[in-house]
């Protein structure tokens, strides 16, 4: 049970990332569409969690990464990527970030991501 | 040499051999899968340095430039071509004579392996000069590490990693891996090295590093490396610097050295041990026990039924309670030990079956055929003994398959068949038997090509012929030195006829048939009995002596009447069924002599297959368990009998062989 927060310029795919979530007992305590409202929400919110799209508008995934890291050494954040994006996951896991999934989602490996990211 | 690392090293060589082989049809099959050839080139790697450990230099060189084509395949799977695993092929039977030899003399054969070296040379030129030094888990400089890292005061592992088979992005992953292995330790080097990694430059899922440590919390550590998805392996192999000779160095396996501690983890059990050839994790652990020991125990095993019989008479005799109840529970203790023992007896279809795919892989190409070969039913556990005597049988009927069953594949596609055939070998039990099916979806067996076959050769005559039933004349396949094959090929030809494979199958206490359609395939169908050492059987009576019959073959007991016995030109016969059946007295038939039938009359329905007759005896005894003892050379021609078992009351009894009985009928 964790508060998180979830970012993704896609509407939908914050929903589905939502349900799944939801579905195992977490709670989404907000969501970004950019790398900008993220690290904003972040310093508001202090969620337990991140989940991170990469290509977003504005100020990507992997800046965002950066920028709460800055604020908060501890913070978790696992990485949403798109297949093909290697080279950006890479650079955001150097960023600091904890983890990554790869869309299409499969719930389980979702949930397994999160979890080991709380431990 | 000493016997016991050689048999330790036999053993263990012919399992990497028999995984190379599997590997590589897998390999055909799928192409250059980076966990698979991970696998070969460890299959390889290992072999190789048992070999040189056992001082087989041919054998190491040999295995050395096997191992190097995978090598290659690992780092360069573009290069890959399936015509080259034709020449692995050949390395692999050149292993098997190499390991023969050395099994029968204990050294190494003076065999000159130029021929297939040159072979691998010249298809593998294109890449030449390998460079596989850099490319083995790092172990040509493990004497350095183990050194450098005692001389920092730490502690050196080598690490290896495995992530799982459908790892996405498994650069990222090792990324992570090293990223993880950095916060608790030095490394000391890494494979593929860290730039390539976070270059996001590999496309390996294996990777091996060499940690040094403050403290030896390896497992800590390798817990932490686990954790990371898709991270299947982390096992940990201890360096120590060696003292003295290098000569350890390439050691690993059961011929590692005393130095060197190797440690395994795994995070998912099953899915390693699903992987073909990974036999590192399997939850049950298994023992090698030599067949001379297992016929030991079962022999004895059987003497002891035999004598628990013999005390269950005396007590049946006795009215002794408490003995009674001694030799009920001897009796449960007895059944559940023999059951036990009857299980070790079983193995598995698959210890057999296996080397099968690749005889069809090479039988394919030499007939030019088309096929896909397909196995069902692989953990069928049967008689060990049965399972080991039925595998000519089923090579003999697989290459009959091939050859005179499919078509080529021309043929099959001028008469609108898909041009690759199928060939399936299935294996699975019921009703207290087992089956064997060899089928293929070939021309079918054609009834009058037999029969103008039988014809010709005099078997029988053209008026018998135009009215046989279908099964009938597929039996005729069956007789001796009968063969519808226009030319013997080299292929079916060899050795055995169908004659031979029936005679095997009923030797066995089995029974084979065919089922047929022009056109459209064949299927040959073998049953077995589930274990050939104790049979459930009828004891009966006749003349003052004691016959067994197995159970098997016993459809019911009757007490003929005298209205029940008809005579049919002379015979004698009794409608069973919806069927007239003959009727045998057995004791004329084994000579004891004729007398008159006194009715009621006891008599035992057998059965053989299709056929059936009423077999006349005296009373009948018991029906109880017997133990099945071959009755040895000089009896082996008469007929009448398949055996002899000891009662007990000490005597012998003959085991009646109801099928060369039926057939006198």
């Amino acid at each position: 049970m964790a508060r998180i927060l979830v970012a993704d310029d896609a509407a939908f795919m914050r929903m589905m990332i939502k349900d799944i979530l939801v579905k195992h007992g977490h709670e989404v305590v907000g969501e970004a569409s950019d790398g900008e409202q993220a690290a904003t929400l972040y310093q508001e919110l202090h969620p337990d969690l991140v989940t991170m799209d990469i290509t977003m508008p504005n100020v990507d995934g992997i800046e965002a990464v950066r920028r709460i890291r800055a604020m908060d050494p501890q913070a978790r954040i696992i990485m949403c990527s798109a297949m093909g994006q290697q080279a950006m996951v890479l650079d955001a896991i150097r960023a600091g970030a904890k983890d990554f999934v790869v869309k299409p989602f499969q719930a389980d490996r979702v949930i397994n991501a999160v979890e080991k990211a709380l431990q | 040499m000493n016997r016991e690392y050689l048999d330790a090293f036999l053993a263990e060589s012919t399992e990497n051999v028999e995984k190379l082989e599997d590997g590589c049809l897998e390999l055909e099959r799928q192409g250059p899968e980076a966990n698979l050839v991970a696998e070969l080139f460890r299959a390889a790697h290992t072999l190789k340095g048992m070999s040189a450990t056992m001082g087989f230099s041919r054998l190491a060189e040999l295995t050395h430039r096997v191992e190097d084509v995978f090598g290659l395949w690992r780092d360069h799977p573009e290069s890959f071509q399936p015509e080259q695993v034709d020449i692995l092929f050949q390395a692999i039977d050149r292993m098997r004579v190499h390991l023969e030899a050395i099994s029968t003399s204990g050294s190494e054969p003076d065999l000159k392996d130029d021929d297939v070296m040159a072979s691998l040379q010249t298809a593998f030129q294109a890449r030449e000069p390998l460079h596989p030094s850099q490319k083995n888990g790092l172990e040509e400089d493990r004497a350095r590490y183990a050194t450098e890292a005692e001389r920092q005061g730490k502690v050196a592992y080598r690490l290896h990693i495995q992530l799982t088979s459908d790892c996405m992005m498994p650069a990222v992953r090792l990324a992570m891996v090293y990223q993880t292995l950095k916060d608790a330790a030095d490394i000391a080097a890494a494979e593929p090295t860290e730039d390539a990694v976070w270059a996001g430059d590999v496309q390996t899922t294996e990777a091996y590093v060499v940690v040094y440590l403050e403290r030896d919390e390896i497992e800590r550590i390798q817990e932490k490396v686990l954790d990371i998805t898709d991270v299947a392996r982390c096992d940990a192999e201890r360096w120590v610097a060696s003292r003295g000779s290098a000569s350890q160095q390439d050691s690993r396996g059961k011929f590692a050295s005393q130095e060197t501690r190797s440690q395994s983890m795994s995070t998912t059990p099953a899915e390693s041990a699903a992987r073909p050839g990974s036999n590192d994790s399997r939850p049950d652990r298994s023992i090698r026990v030599s067949v001379r020991r297992m016929d030991a125990l079962l022999n004895t095993m059987s003497e002891m039924v035999i004598a628990k019989t013999r005390l269950d008479t005396i007590a049946a005799a006795s009215n002794d309670p408490a003995l009674r109840e001694a030799v009920e529970r001897l009796d449960r203790l007895t059944k559940d030990l023999q059951d036990e023992v009857m299980q070790l007896r079983m193995a598995p279809v698959e210890s057999v079956f296996h080397r099968y795919p690749r005889m069809m892989r090479d039988l394919e190409r030499k007939l030019n055929r088309e096929f896909d070969f397909v196995m069902t039913g692989l953990e069928t556990e049967m008689d060990r003994i049965v399972l080991e005597e039925m595998g000519e049988v089923i090579v003999h009927l697989l290459r009959n398959a091939v050859d005179h069953g499919l078509e080529p594949p021309e043929v099959r596609e001028q008469q609108g068949k898909s041009r690759r055939g199928t060939i399936r070998l299935s294996a699975y039990a019921s009703g207290g038997h087992i089956y064997i099916e060899v089928a293929d979806d070939g021309a079918g067996i054609d009834r009058a090509r037999v029969l103008q076959s039988a014809i010709t050769k005099g078997v029988i005559t053209p008026e018998a012929g135009a009215s046989m039933s279908d099964e009938a004349v597929y039996e005729l396949l069956f007789q001796s030195g009968f063969s519808t094959a226009k030319e013997v090929s080299d292929i079916s030809g060899r050795g055995v006829g169908l004659d031979a494979v029936r005679d095997k199958v009923e030797s066995l206490g089995g029974k084979i048939r065919i089922d047929t359609e022009l056109g459209r395939g064949t299927t040959f169908v073998i049953e077995l009995p589930l274990t050939l050492a104790i049979l459930p059987a009828l004891l009966v009576s006749v003349r003052g002596q004691t016959f067994a019959i197995p159970t098997a073959n016993v459809d019911e007991v009757v007490r003929l009447r005298e209205a029940d016995v008809r005579y049919v030109q002379n015979e004698s016969v009794y409608p069973s069924g919806d069927r007239i059946v003959p009727i045998i007295d057995v004791a004329e038939w084994l000579g004891l002599g004729v007398r008159r039938w006194v009715f009621p009359q006891t008599a035992v329905v057998c059965r053989n297959g299709e056929q059936k007759f009423v077999m006349v005896v005296d009373r009948v005894l018991d029906e109880l368990e017997i133990v099945n003892k071959p009755l040895g050379r000089y009896l082996e021609g008469v007929r009448g009998f398949s055996g002899a078992t000891i009662l007990g009351d000490g005597k012998v009894s003959l085991i009646l062989d109801v099928r060369s009985i039926g057939q006198s009928a």
